[in-house]
């Protein structure tokens, strides 16, 4: 039976990428398929699923408590991982279009790293400060909202174009969900097959609360996912509204 | 051959999803209707929004699992988009509810009385909160005050309290009978536990503790429902282990009347009742056994 239970280990390097991500490496290699994520356990304190931006790292910006008190943890610390978990990326053909916004750059690195792909990659944020993983994408198009780096742009707005330019086999993304709402519609009306990296509220991370399941086909993020294609995208709650902690709905 | 009826409730199999796995809504539910439960339980519905206990809630290691859930809920208010997805579920759908008092356990209930769940399971048996659940179900004289005040307000819907395996449970058991219960579900988690991680020298879960489920509980289940099964006479439903259709049979001889699989999903997936069926299927065949009444209870 596969355990379920945290495995700690010690951090063996705390990367600054930028003001508000840091990447923590841990000592331990992970065999795993980008896109997949492990429940991250910062003992005394809360438990994530974080998604894996390499076989011994994780990429996190601080949002919240428990993202607080991981960035506050140091290279010798010990960090609980469970997992690897989730699908990864299944992608179909040759030539794929990576798509990062904000802090869903560490994921889309792990599969420009790792992934057997000609990958063009778009990757943005607001500033140029909050760009990190530069030296890991190929085919770089840089998109910032103030113009402090690349093209001042959304990364739909280049998707689009590039989309429109080039023939892609796949769009592969992470990022807000509202940046993926409009990649939906660009790759849709593109006719380009969709795999995007989702979210929900997490507790078990192994399919069995119940707590990510999504409307109206029940497909767990955390088990069926976090991956999704277009068929469980559309017509779905994605993009509409979500569940908090106790299950109230929340619109997006 | 597994049909069969539980308290007037037609079953296609005894065997049920028990209450907080896979439970949490509607789309889900029906999911695990589809994958072969006979019934499914929904997540306890609480009498207001509840977030739950801090991660981890839920782990598993070997043959047990530990849960500190907490018992989230959006609350009995807050449900209409779950009825509105249910009303085409294909089992008979089970209600699960908790609340922090007994006058709250009948205000839930009536809340819940109007969607016509085919079951009320009344939660006096969780063991991860400090003032709901449990210390409901350790008290045979406050277990019958809840089981009263939800028998005033079920109607025609039939009140099953599941119990939390106290040493006095066949006590608490026998004063919900009397108090009107028209079933015994046993049992919640046990324990609780606790893991400590050795590395950081804290303890693993959110909560300090959890309750502990899982195969590793069974024997345990199966001692307390066979001893159940001669202490009461309503029906009795065993919880607490079920992983493949030899322990849902074991369960069924010492006394239960329907079976519920919960840890089971995560030892083989969401279509285990599928598979245990057809495991029990086989076994029934080959043992010329025609019908599950048959072998209610049939090992004492
Ligand atoms: C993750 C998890 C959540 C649970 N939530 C509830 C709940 O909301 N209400 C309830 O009555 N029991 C709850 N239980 C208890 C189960 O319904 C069941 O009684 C117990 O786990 C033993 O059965 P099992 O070994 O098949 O899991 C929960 C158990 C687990 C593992």
């Amino acid at each position: 039976m596969p355990t379920n239970l945290p495995q700690t280990y010690r951090i063996t390097d705390v990367i600054e990428q930028t003001p508000t991500v840091k990447t923590f490496e841990f000592a331990h290699e992970l065999d795993f398929i980008p896109g997949q994520f492990v429940m991250v356990w910062v003992p005394g304190v809360d438990e994530i699923p974080v998604s894996l931006s390499g076989p011994s790292q994780i990429t996190v910006k601080n949002v919240g408590e428990a993202t607080a008190a991981l960035h506050k943890l140091k290279k010798g610390n010990f960090i609980g991982i469970r997992g690897p978990y989730g699908n990864g990326f299944a992608l179909p053909g040759y030539k794929v279009l990576i798509v990062g916004g904000g802090v869903g750059i560490a994921p889309m690195k792990a599969l420009a790293q790792y992934g057997d792909k000609d990958f063009t990659s778009i990757i943005g944020a607001q500033t140029s400060d909050e760009i990190f993983f530069r030296n890991y994408f190929p085919g770089l198009h840089v998109c910032t909202d103030d113009g402090s780096e690349g093209e001042k742009a959304f990364t739909t707005v280049v998707a689009d174009r590039l989309l429109g330019e080039q023939k892609f086999d796949a769009v592969a993304a992470c990022g807000p969900e509202i940046m993926l709402k409009f990649l939906y519609q660009i790759a849709d009306k593109h006719n380009v097959p969709m795999f995007f990296s989702m979210e929900r509220w997490m507790k078990c991370g192994i399919g069995i609360c119940g707590h990510c399941a999504i409307d109206p086909t029940g497909w767990r993020v955390c088990k069926d996912g976090p991956v999704a294609d277009k068929a469980i995208l559309e017509n779905s709650e994605f993009f509409k509204y979500k569940r908090d902690m106790a299950g109230t709905e929340v619109k997006l | 051959m597994l049909a069969t009826d539980f308290l007037g409730i037609h079953l296609k199999n005894p065997l049920v999803l028990a209450a907080g796995l896979l439970g949490t809504n509607a789309s889900i539910l029906k999911r695990v209707a589809a994958s072969g439960a006979g019934a499914v339980t929904m997540k306890s519905i609480g009498p207001k929004p509840r977030a739950g206990n801090p991660n981890p809630t839920i782990i598993s290691f070997g043959d047990v699992v530990m849960n500190a859930v907490g018992l989230p809920s959006p609350g009995y208010m807050n449900l209409d988009r779950e009825w509105e997805g249910l009303k085409g579920i294909k089992v008979p759908l089970f209600a699960s509810f908790y609340a922090g008092s007994v006058g709250e356990f009948a205000e839930v209930a009536e809340a819940i009385v109007p969607h016509k769940p085919a079951l009320l399971d009344v939660n006096i048996g969780c063991p991860n909160t400090k003032s709901h659940g449990a210390i409901f179900g350790k008290d045979p004289k406050v277990a019958a005050k809840v089981v009263t005040a939800v028998k005033e307000v079920s109607g025609k819907i039939p009140v099953m309290p599941k119990l939390p395996p106290s040493d006095n449970a066949l006590e608490v058991a026998k004063a919900c009978v009397d108090a009107g219960a028209d079933a015994i579900a046993g049992f919640n988690t046990w324990g609780p536990g606790m893991v400590i991680d050795i590395n950081t020298r804290k303890k693993v879960l959110g909560f300090g503790t959890g309750g502990v489920s899982g195969p590793a509980i069974r024997p345990l289940m199966v001692k307390k429902i066979y001893d159940l099964y001669e202490a009461v006479d309503v029906p009795v439903v065993a919880v607490g282990g079920i992983t493949t259709g030899r322990d849902a049979i074991e369960a069924i001889m010492a006394g239960a009347s329907m079976v519920e699989i919960g840890s089971g999903t995560i030892y083989r997936g969401m279509d285990v009742f599928a598979k245990v069926a057809a495991e029990m299927e086989s076994w029934m065949r080959e043992n010329d056994v025609k019908s599950i009444k048959e072998l209610v209870g049939s090992a004492h």
